[in-house]
């Protein structure tokens, strides 16, 4: 059978395996259910719903010269991954709490930066980063918030407990994923839900266009939202469809914006509308030619002068980057307890930062059993593992950290938790590393989790990178009640 | 309604509809190259494909090569004239339009597109032309009639419908002009009547209204000839004047939401009398009317772009 064989892997957590009471609460009726088919009939399953993705179009395509676009869809796997409500609780607690000090220590180094002279965080660290914008020096946006969507990647190491991997502060993609793997397996698993209470996740549009009307420029009643995209050629443009479809917004993209009198209007049919809310799923530094790269095709001339008189809300906020660059992002701890005076509820993965002499010197002396990152890569991008490469490759990178130690960290290797998941090859289930990406909202009066997140699952036998430009795949996440 | 996605459900609307007819037109001329009586005819219905689908083939050929003339029409990915690639510029219209149209809608538009892009070109130009073609006008239905389902029946569903109608018109007339310059030829050759006649069958296949029309004349309209049936029965939803008078109906509804559009109703007004009106005479009467006709499409798609997709700019 499809599971008879299932191997767990040693010093690692499986998130189905490991705890046989968990097990039989959280994936008892699942592992039942799957039990009752066949090899066959699972593989016809697996393609069917490849095909249900390719037919809706949740493809990222390769265009080539003649048109002839291959197309893939990102791999999806049918075995949910569960997380228990009351271990959800607290992560969700851990979000929010994590979100509002990041959104204080942005609006501080802008404005006050009292936190950097009481030298919680090095001055140096946060003015070196390339992300931040001098443009944004004295500004607060409305209500003060920057951060409007964070999206905070965690992982389960081989002690069980969850750790904050990275928050991703500018443009976290991956939410249309979660709604359509929910929908995708409601519409084949229908009775596995009929028994069960799994927290929804199709309420996540909604809660978005509340938040943006919620912080729309001088708290006017009925503002015009728009998505700006950069267009069909993204890779993630499947999901800038998805979201301003669901959110019944315009999708536009620069050419369709114009600006008159510091004020933004989209073009249409009936003329010139005003737009007061961007998501804009575009980079900072392609915003406004005017300000940034000249050559940028995708923002709009003009923009930042009407966002800094208040004219249009952005969001998120331009200028959060410096704030999710990882040497950064090991200080959130210090600004829980800085600005909220709490200890943080879910821990960071410990980090060393090579900016740092003494972190400098533990790094190179160690780095045979750490994971050295660049700062402000994402993607899963020039990552090395380096308990996997040879001495060359090795020396290499300590030459490289020596060469420009600002631009690295290290972390300890994190034993990544393992889930059961779909190989086609074997047509057997096997272990994969996994990790989750939480999507956090924070409007006026008004934070959110989405339920569950992505569940980002590493196909290839072994690895930790889960990235999908990596070889990932995804999962459905539950978040059980009962 | 932004404009940009105003034109682009527009245009999804006309290569919809132009890869619908290609695909018939196709279908019907290659087919016709069984029963022509010699080998010579045979490179007459390969030269109207190539002259309406509009592929580049170098005609001065002694021998022309079948299989890659219908591989050029049907799955030549390196020209906008193939089918292929005017589904392929639907569904990238549809695709930047996507939020504004339905899951359904869009998920036939773009599993019509899968299954001309993964349809095997050996397959196709030896044996598939029938089945591909075939599946082609199926698919167009099952996206037409999502679109009258699925969509409410508002502005951007006029404009949708303004493409499909404007194309089809502009498909319509240049059928009928390309058969009646295949007339002329014909004649010019003092071939026979037979073969005249069936050029006209021909045509009605095309425009799937052989049956329609048999069974008219056989009950009451005796004397109605194939021509008045395609340019004037205003109840034949393929026929020149129903799509014309369409046509500026759909015009009239732009003015509910949007600013009324007068030239644009005078054009598409005046261009459905013209053939309500007109007595025809003779194939040369024909032709010159119809490309006045053709004149006058285009016009309206002019006015149509410039008043309605880029009237921000004025």
């Amino acid at each position: 059978m499809l599971i008879d064989d299932y191997k767990v892997k040693e010093n690692f957590v499986d998130e189905v395996f490991t705890d046989p009471t968990a097990q039989q609460f959280l994936y008892g009726d699942i592992l039942e259910e799957f039990s009752r088919l066949s090899k066959e009939d699972f593989g016809k399953l697996n393609d069917a719903i490849g095909l249900t993705f390719l037919n809706l179009g949740i493809t990222y395509a390769v265009y080539s010269d003649d048109n002839g676009g291959t197309e893939k869809i990102f791999p999806f796997d049918l075995i949910p991954r569960i997380i228990d409500y009351a271990e959800w609780q607290t992560i969700e607690a851990g979000m929010i709490q994590r979100n509002r000090a990041i959104n204080l220590f942005i609006e501080d180094v802008y404005n006050d930066g009292k936190i950097l002279r009481d030298k919680v965080v090095p001055k140096e660290l946060v003015l070196s980063s390339k992300y931040y914008l001098d443009e944004m020096k004295g500004f607060s946006p409305p209500e003060g918030i920057h951060t409007h969507i964070c999206g905070t990647d965690l992982v389960r190491h081989n002690d069980g407990q969850m750790y904050v991997l990275e928050d991703n502060l500018r443009n976290p993609s991956g939410v249309s994923y979660v709604v359509m793997n929910r929908k995708i397996m409601h519409n084949r698993f229908s009775a596995m839900f009929k028994s069960k209470e799994v927290l929804p996740v199709s309420g996540y549009a909604q809660r978005l266009l509340e938040m943006m009307k919620s912080v729309a420029p001088h708290g006017m009643e009925d503002p015009v939202c728009v998505l700006l995209t950069p267009g069909q050629y993204n890779s993630a443009y499947y999901e800038h469809t998805f979201l301003a479809q669901e959110m019944g917004i315009e999708l536009v993209e620069g050419r369709d914006l114009t600006i008159e009198n510091d004020y933004v209007y989209m073009k249409t049919t009936a003329g010139l509308i005003k737009v007061d809310v961007i998501y804009r799923r575009i980079d900072d530094l392609f915003l406004d030619p005017e300000v940034y790269f000249e050559k940028s095709l995708l923002g709009v001339y003009g923009l930042m002068k009407c966002y800094a008189k208040g004219n249009v809300t952005i969001i998120n906020a331009p200028g959060n980057g410096f704030s999710d660059d990882k040497a950064v992002c090991a200080y959130v701890p210090d600004m829980i307890k800085y600005y909220l005076d709490e200890d943080a509820i879910i821990p960071n993965v410990p980090t060393y930062i090579c900016d740092k002499p003494d972190d400098l010197k533990y790094v190179l002396e160690h780095t045979r059993e750490l994971v050295v990152k660049p700062v402000d890569m994402s993607g899963g991008y020039g990552v090395t593992i380096c308990d996997s490469i040879s001495e060359a490759e090795l020396e290499k990178v300590r030459a490289q950290i020596k060469m420009d130690p600002r631009r690295y960290i290290a972390q300890p290797k994190m034993y990544l938790s393992t889930h059961a998941t779909y190989i086609k090859d074997t047509q057997t289930f096997e272990p994969r590393h996994i990790d989750l990406r939480t999507f956090s909202l924070m409007g006026r009066d008004m934070d959110y989790v989405l339920p569950g997140g992505l569940t980002r699952v590493a196909l290839k036998k072994d690895s930790l990178i889960v990235n999908s430009s990596q070889g990932g795949g995804s999962k459905d996440t539950w978040i059980l009640k009962k | 309604m932004l404009s940009r996605v105003a034109s682009n459900v527009y245009w999804m609307g006309r290569y919809l509809e132009r890869a619908e007819h290609m695909a018939r037109y196709t279908k019907v001329q290659y087919f016709t190259i069984f029963d022509a009586p010699s080998l010579q005819d045979k490179d007459f219905a390969l030269r109207s494909i190539i002259n309406m689908t509009g592929i580049a083939y170098d005609q001065s050929q002694e021998v022309f090569d079948e299989q890659e003339i219908l591989l050029k029409v049907g799955l030549d990915r390196s020209t906008g004239a193939s089918i292929l690639s005017n589904i392929f510029m639907a569904r990238e219209n549809a695709r930047s339009a996507r939020n504004v149209l339905s899951d359904e809608l869009w998920e036939y538009i773009n599993s019509c597109y899968h299954f001309t892009n993964n349809y095997d070109p050996q397959y196709f130009k030896t044996r598939g032309l029938y089945e591909f073609t075939r599946e082609i006008n199926d698919h167009i239905y099952m996206i037409k009639s999502c679109l009258f389902q699925t969509l409410l029946h508002d502005f951007k569903w006029v404009i949708i419908n303004l493409g499909i109608y404007l194309e089809r018109s502009v498909q319509l007339t240049r059928i009928v002009l390309s058969k009646l310059s295949d007339i002329e030829i014909l004649e010019a050759d003092g071939r026979n009547e037979v073969l005249i006649d069936y050029q006209w069958t021909t045509v009605l296949k095309m425009v799937e209204g052989f049956d329609i029309y048999n069974r008219l004349i056989r009950r009451h309209q005796k004397h109605l000839t194939p021509s008045l049936f395609i340019l004037k029965d205003s109840t034949f939803p393929r026929s020149i004047l129903y799509n014309l008078e369409h046509l500026h109906q759909l015009v009239e509804r732009v003015g509910r939401w949007e600013h009324r559009q007068k030239e644009l109703e005078y054009m598409s007004g005046r261009l459905a009398s013209k053939i309500k009106y007109h007595s025809i005479c003779d194939v040369q009467d024909m032709k010159k009317t119809l490309s006045e006709v053709l004149s006058e499409l285009y016009a309206i798609h002019a006015e149509i772009d410039r008043r309605l997709f880029h009237n921000t700019e004025e």
